[in-house]
């Protein structure tokens, strides 16, 4: 059965997010107390999610490396994110992501009610930018290679998961076809999973992880979806126990997100069960 | 009363003992007498910092105490947290590996395991406390006569509950406490068994087995051969690679 590969630090798998870093990044995000580009909120959730991955891992000895990760950026131009010590490289250990956050700012957040406000650490792996095109045809394509030679090594892995997120129309071709490639790349333990969220600018209401493509609006997001895998059954199993109520052929495909539609999206679509 | 105890353990497939999580106690196995015997089993969370360690307290307070009351037994153990994370820390002092960014908030937040304590008592009877999914199992002339807390198979899930060092909310945690009792005879025997081997006794259970037999035939003096029979389960998929405890007691 696909996607039961036990995860462990003999077995990892990975997680890649594509993000785009075009101009229209800069426009501002739906959902939020406080304005924000949608190139902040994207960066903010997914380096939250970094560590808060680290944070999981974490035992006595260390930063467990059940996952490899990567960001690749695509926007003026396609490849690796990471900033800091990491700069160049497209797929790491996670006990390195820990090891070399690019910077570690201080943030307060509210305390217990009444309390004092407390200071909580923050790393940071790579930065905001919006500038230039879309070109998530590329994008694609790097995630192909790079995938391709993590496989090499890892052909008995949980299969990697892309997590591409977008807020605009390819500008470098219908990205259809490098999706397929990178969706036809496999572990023996089943197809490698794309996962796709739209970042929306207006206040309409997200869409999330839908079964099919019917309430889609427009012939964009249908293409999006259609480049969507399927969530497995254990990833919607587990989404289900935190109250969603996903359908059995739900996509990893989310429209319209607002912040907290990218939050959710993060989550559910790295939600991997069996770490040993 | 008198009971004769004999433990099994091991380390999950791949990781070494120090990385083992589970607890139980006594840890001594043998024969006990007492008027009153108390047997404990704790499951530390994968997913949080100090598990082992909050496993192995919530399993001696449970044993060395004298209290009933799982609201008493939990905020005894909660209470010895601190001193526990406190010796962890000069621990690292010591050895001059500074706490790092990525290890804060587990340790703030606490650690979580879960907790199956027995009591058996020369009057004939028992009680058991449980917070989770380690479970007991009492067999009797060959019949298994308890299952508790988990009844079948499907009933097991990803997020069991779980007991924490430092709660939120201690009285909403001692809701989830869940309790049973019953009697004993002579020659009687009582499983403790954490999740990945419970679930195994309970399958087999589903499909017409008698795991007790197959349970019974291992002698804590050669745990190899515990060991071997283990491997084998997990290489067939029949056992979840996952750290295994059972104690066994066979009532004198």
């Amino acid at each position: 059965m696909p996607y039961t590969a036990e995860i462990s630090r003999a077995n990892p798998t990975c997680f890649l997010f594509l993000i785009d870093q075009s101009e229209s990044m800069r426009e501002r995000i739906g959902g939020g107390d406080v304005p924000m580009a949608k190139a902040d909120a994207v960066a903010d959730a997914v380096n939250r999610l970094l560590s808060e991955l680290t944070i999981k891992c974490a035992k006595e000895d260390g930063v467990r490396d059940y996952f490899h990760v990567g960001v690749i950026g695509y926007g003026a131009k396609v490849g690796p994110a990471f900033g800091g010590a990491l700069a160049g490289q497209a797929l790491v250990p996670l006990s390195k992501v820990a090891a070399q956050p690019a910077r570690l700012e201080e943030r307060q957040r509210p305390g217990t009610p009444g309390g004092a406000t407390q200071t909580v650490k923050f790393p940071t792996w790579f930065r905001p930018v919006a500038y230039g095109d879309t070109p998530m045809c590329g994008a694609l394509t790097v995630a192909h290679d790079v995938l391709g030679k993590w496989l090499a090594e890892h052909p008995g892995s949980f299969p990697p998961i892309v997590l591409n997120i977008t807020d605009g129309e390819s500008t470098d071709g219908n990205p259809s076809g490098p999706a397929e490639g990178v969706r036809e790349l496999m572990s023996a333990d089943g197809n490698a999973l794309l996962f796709n969220l739209h970042v929306s600018s207006d206040q309409s209401d997200p869409i999330v992880f839908p079964n099919g493509d019917r309430r889609l609006p427009d012939d964009y997001a249908r293409l999006l979806f259609g480049m969507s895998s399927a969530l497995p059954p254990a990833m919607r199993a587990a989404a289900n126990e935190q109250g969603l109520t996903l359908a059995e052929d739900g996509r990893g495909f989310v429209f319209n997100a607002d912040i907290s539609a990218i939050v959710q999206f993060l989550h559910v679509g790295t939600q991997v069960l069996g770490l040993r | 009363m008198r009971a004769l105890t004999s433990s099994f353990w091991l380390p999950r497939a791949g990781n070494d003992t120090a990385e083992y999580e589970d607890a139980f106690h006594p840890r001594k196995d043998g024969r006990h007498s007492a008027r009153r015997l108390r047997f404990a089993m704790s499951d530390g969370a994968g997913e949080s910092m100090l598990s082992g360690r909050w496993a192995e307290l919530l399993t001696r307070t449970w044993c060395k105490g004298q209290r009933t009351k799982p609201a008493d037994i939990l905020h005894a153990a909660m209470s010895g947290w601190d001193d526990e994370l406190s010796t962890y820390l000069a621990d690292r002092q010591r050895q001059d590996r500074p706490i790092q960014w990525f290890e804060e908030p587990g340790l703030a937040q606490g650690a979580f395991a879960t907790l199956l304590g027995l009591q058996l008592t020369s009057a004939g009877g028992w009680t058991a406390v449980s917070m989770g999914d380690t479970c007991l199992f009492q067999v009797r002339d060959q019949v298994l006569v308890t299952c508790f807390p988990l009844q079948t198979a499907s009933d097991f899930g990803s997020s069991p509950n779980l007991v924490p060092s430092r709660p939120e909310d201690f009285d909403r945690v001692v809701a989830h406490v869940q309790e049973c009792d019953g009697d004993w005879r002579s020659g009687d025997t009582f499983f403790l068994a954490t999740d990945a081997i419970a679930h195994w006794f309970l399958d087999e259970t589903e499909t017409g087995g008698t795991p007790w037999k197959q349970l019974g035939q291992f002698d804590a003096t050669h745990r190899e051969a515990f060991g071997e029979w283990v491997a084998q389960l997990r290489m067939a998929k029949r056992l979840r690679n996952d750290d295994v405890t059972l104690v066994r007691i066979d009532v004198l």
